[in-house]
């Protein structure tokens, strides 16, 4: 039930983020952002209004990664790593991420 | 009869004195316009004009008045006022004297008239060429006259005696009216006659104390000048030796004679002396004819750092310097390719062609031409600098005027440049006054990637100087924005300059990588001062912080304090309640100093980390030092610290830490043991303690023990990573501990009793090992499986089943051995020997040898044990959601 309540979290968390704001849905369109595997969006292309906006969304991201680890007795850095891999997945083609080798690639 | 003397006049009468009157005075006024109109016309043809002609407080006024000769404005007045015609008295707010004579032989003055009714004339400001402006007043009568001049504390007296044309004249002169540097005065007496054809004078001048700013020596001089007519003859004698600028010395002697006529110099002969700290110069002037109408000369410079000889001959009014080269001091070379011709005249021209040397650099005048006359001078002509100087080329260009007044002309060119650098600089010359000279350069180019431009002003202020600087350029590390905006207020001389307070380098918000820098801004908070090697001052500094995708850097504010050879800041970050304390001292070309740094720490510094600061408080110190490398030295004081990885708590943390830091190596090493009250990972440690040597590569720990499962464990030594076995003892575990671990408040299994041993591990990256790991009992063991329905219908199952179960439902175990090994992978191989007895059974002695194969992984998971304890979860359902990308609502 653990793990379920977790991955329920998790998907509500990735959901939340992408609807968090229309903010980022656009800048991961114009390729100023990306989702990376460690959970957390990355800044492709410098701006100031990118990584403002990078840093805020992982702020708020990190709170809610710490509040599913405190609950599942699991690590802050595990439930971010497998929010990643369901944010990257759910990334529309055309956008940005992280691949393993740490390049930026176009989905 | 009739009475006519008292008979009344007739009409007819009346009339004819009425039209006598009126004719009259139509008469009168037709005169007066007549003596007006041809007073006028009288003035034009004298080349008088005339403006705002008035009447003020009973005299006449004229605004302004001129006497043109041909087309040349001769003398220009304003302000002109009579005010009495007897005896005459005029004023004169200014008068402007200009030359107007025509080329050619110049003539004697002409005296001014005889039979002059008495007058007196007072002018406000006379202004004439070669002379500062003048307060004069003259009075005549009976043919003799009275003059005063007058400029400052200046005077001159004069008395003229027209009908005989005796003059006299004295006065004194302060010696910085003919220049500001120097001092003392000049006592001036002379005489002579002055008739219509006929001038002659005896001019005698004392100098009284010359000397010349900042030298303490002082001297006489005495010039002695008399005039015949047209011919002139001077005499300069040194009693004494008379100081010059820099040190240097006129040395006594009857050093100059001259003579000439009103239009130049016939003859010249002089042997003038100087010596001074950097050599000798000495003019010798030697006539070739009785007539003194042609000689040579020879100018010579002797010195350590100066030599010249410079042979000069004089013929037909003209002075010709032979070309050559001068050796001056500081390894300056003033040379001219070619012979330098002067004209021996009160006016004339010259072309100067010259070149300058130092060291590499050249400036040069192709066309520089000097022309005199009316005792003004003006140098024109272009200028070419060019060459090397301080590892920058430079190469520049002028082309104006030069006169007493200052430069005029284009504004002057300045390319400097280096690798990496280039600077364009231009400079007005027009606005320069050299008597207070202001400078207003700008200038563009760029410093390696760093654009820059801006403009510099300044102004001389007593012995310096002063002005601003407002420059801008941008960082060119940053990939965006990054404006660099200076403002500063400076002064300085000797080399010694200083920023006022209150000037300010702002940094706009920009992007580093990907880090927004937010705006910084960096102002004196008093005045800074520097030599060029040190600075002195104190510095304020505001920073918005940074921002990064991970991480937060809040505003920091603090003081840079410079003290020549030292500096220290304070820093503050108010957001985290941080401080930190940074020192350097400059030795040489390195450098050493200190940091403290002194902290909470704080949730808000946790967030780019994987971990949460929960509390805690760091406090370090640090030396460092830079010479041919930088080294970094000190320790970190840790106290009471509690963090959380999210599920995994560790508190009540202690320790220091030495750090050692190199370029080619790191060592952090602990100072005593580090402890942590409690680290909780689903199971609970406590009192740990270990010491820890790392490079950031290689962790070694040394002397860990902590209190686990009711027992302990401990390691000497544990490597990571290290693909050697690495003995882990653990001691005293309760087994009753271990069975709570199932958190069941009716457990399958009750055990009791304690177990220890040893366990190897290997520490790799890649994951834990473990080889031959041996558990025994440490004293008795006592094994209990109570029926419960699951106990039961396991026993029911099967008659062995039951058979085991009835044994082991109560056992005392006298003799336990666990032998373990587990792969990286995390299978664990347990192989376990129990030897005992039943007490329910008449204590039938058991012996249970048990193999096992368990995944330890997912054996921790269930104990929520170890980092690793969802791993397998995470892989099952990273494997679920690649089949189905929905989010499981089942485990």
């Amino acid at each position: 039930m653990k793990t379920a309540a977790r991955w329920m979290a998790i998907g509500l968390l990735v959901c939340s983020s992408l609807a968090m704001a229309l903010d980022v849905g656009g800048a991961k369109a114009q390729g100023l952002v990306g989702e990376q595997p460690d959970g957390y969006l990355g800044v492709v292309k410098a701006t100031p209004e990118a990584v403002s906006l990078a840093a805020d969304i992982n702020a708020k991201r990190r709170e809610a990664y710490d509040a599913i680890a405190k609950k599942n007795g699991t690590t802050l850095d595990q439930v971010a790593t497998l929010a990643g891999q369901k944010a990257i997945e759910k990334t529309p083609p055309g956008s940005y991420v992280k691949a393993p080798n740490g390049q930026w690639v176009k989905k | 009869m009739t009475d006519t003397a008292t008979t009344p006049p007739t009409a007819p009468a009346t009339h004819r004195w009425r039209r006598r009157l009126l004719l009259a005075l139509l008469l009168l006024a037709a005169l007066i316009a007549a003596a007006v109109t041809g007073s006028r016309w009288w003035l034009q043809q004298q080349g008088i004009q005339l403006q705002g002609l008035g009447w003020q407080d009973g005299g006449a006024t004229v605004v302004q008045w001129q006497w043109r000769q041909q087309d040349c404005v001769a003398v220009e007045g304003r302000g002109l006022r009579i005010a009495r015609w007897q005896p005459l008295t005029i004023s004169l707010q200014q008068l402007k004297l200009r030359s107007c004579a025509p080329p050619g032989p110049r003539q004697l003055p002409t005296p001014p008239p005889a039979g002059l009714p008495p007058f007196t004339l007072r002018i406000a400001s006379l202004q004439a060429p070669a002379l500062p402006a003048l307060t004069i007043a003259v009075t005549q009568q009976n043919e003799r006259w009275q003059a005063q001049l007058q400029q400052g504390a200046d005077k001159l007296a004069l008395g003229y005696r027209r009908d005989s044309g005796q003059w006299q004249a004295q006065g004194t002169l302060a010696a910085a009216r003919l220049a500001p540097q120097l001092l003392g005065y000049w006592q001036l007496q002379a005489r002579g006659r002055w008739l219509p054809g006929q001038l002659q004078a005896r001019v005698q001048a004392d100098g009284k104390q010359l000397g010349y700013q900042g030298e303490a020596r002082r001297g006489d001089a005495r010039l002695l000048a008399t005039l015949h007519n047209r011919q002139w003859q001077l005499d300069a004698t040194l009693p004494q030796a008379l100081p010059l600028a820099a040190g240097w010395l006129l040395q006594p002697r009857r050093a100059l004679r001259a003579s000439g006529d009103l239009d130049g110099v016939h003859s010249l002969q002089a042997d003038l002396l100087a010596s001074g700290p950097q050599g000798k110069l000495r003019l010798q002037l030697t006539p070739q004819d009785h007539s003194l109408q042609r000689g040579s000369g020879l100018l010579q410079l002797d010195g350590k750092n100066l030599h010249a000889r410079i042979p000069l001959q004089w013929a037909k009014r003209q002075l010709t310097l032979a070309a050559g080269e001068a050796r001056l001091p500081q390894g300056v070379r003033l040379s001219w390719p070619q012979a330098w011709q002067l004209p021996l005249s009160a006016s004339g021209s010259s072309r100067l062609p010259f070149r300058l040397d130092y060291q590499q650099l050249q400036l040069a005048s192709n066309d520089g031409t000097l022309l005199w006359g009316d005792g003004r001078w003006q140098w024109q002509g272009g200028l070419a600098l060019s060459g090397r100087h301080a590892g920058l080329r430079l190469a520049g260009q002028w082309r104006g005027q030069l006169d007493p007044q200052g430069a005029h002309g284009a504004p002057l060119q300045l390319n400097v440049s280096k690798p990496q650098l280039t600077l364009a600089i231009s400079l007005p010359v027009n606005s320069i006054d050299p008597r207070q000279p202001r400078l207003n350069a700008s200038f563009a180019g760029h410093y390696q990637d760093w654009p820059l431009k801006g403009t510099l002003a300044a102004q001389q202020q007593g012995n310096g100087w002063q002005g601003s600087l407002a420059a801008s350029s941008r960082l060119p590390f940053y990939s965006k924005g990054g404006a660099l905006q200076l403002a500063a207020n400076w002064r300085g001389s000797d080399g010694k300059w200083q920023l006022d307070g209150g000037s300010k380098l702002d940094i706009a918000e920009g992007i580093v990588g990907n880090v927004l820098l937010k705006p910084l801004s960096l102002q004196t908070a008093s005045a800074l001062l520097t030599d060029g090697n040190s600075a002195h001052g104190q510095l304020t500094l505001n920073s918005g912080g940074a921002v990064a995708s991970r991480w937060t850097l809040p505003a920091a504010s603090g003081t840079l304090q410079l003290d020549g050879e030292r500096a220290s800041a304070q820093l503050q970050l108010p957001a985290w309640r941080s401080k930190l304390q940074l020192t350097a001292n400059r030795h040489g070309a390195g450098g050493s100093g200190s940091v403290q740094l002194d902290t909470p720490l704080t949730a808000a510094m946790s967030r780019g980390l994987g971990v949460t600061l929960q509390q805690g408080q760091v406090a370090g110190k640090l030396q460092w030092q830079w010479q041919k490398q930088w080294q970094l030295d000190g320790d970190v004081q840790l106290n009471d610290v509690a963090l959380d990885w999210g599920g995994i708590l560790a508190n009540g943390g202690h320790g220091r830490l030495t750090l050692a830091a190199r370029p080619d190596r790191l060592q952090l090493q602990s100072d005593g043991p580090l402890q942590l009250a409690q680290l909780d990972v689903g199971t609970l440690l406590q009192e740990v303690s270990l010491t820890l040597r790392s490079d950031l590569k290689d962790w070694q720990l040394g002397s860990v023990h902590a209190k686990l499962l009711g027992g302990s464990l401990q390691a000497d030594s544990l490597h990571w990573p290290s693909s050697a076995f690495q003995p882990v003892t653990v001691q005293q575990l309760d087994l009753a501990a271990v069975a709570a671990l199932q958190n069941d408040p009716q457990p399958t299994v009750q055990l009791t009793g304690r177990v220890g041993g040893t366990l190897p591990v290997q520490l790799l990256p890649s994951g834990i090992a473990l080889q031959d790991g041996l558990l025994r009992n440490e004293g008795e063991l006592t094994l209990r499986v109570p029926a419960s329905a699951g106990v039961n219908a396991m026993a029911q199952s099967n008659r062995a089943v039951q058979l085991a179960l009835d044994m082991l439902s109560e056992l005392d175990v006298n003799d336990f051995q666990a032998r373990l090994a587990m792969q990286q992978s995390g299978l664990l191989d347990a192989r376990v020997t129990l030897k005992g007895v039943n007490p329910k059974q008449n204590r039938q002695p058991v012996v249970l040898n048990y193999s096992h194969s368990e995944n330890v992984l997912e054996l921790l998971r269930s104990l929520r044990i170890g980092d690793e304890i969802s791993r397998r979860v995470l892989s099952r359902k990273q494997a679920a959601a690649t089949r189905n990308p929905t989010p499981e609502t089942s485990p």
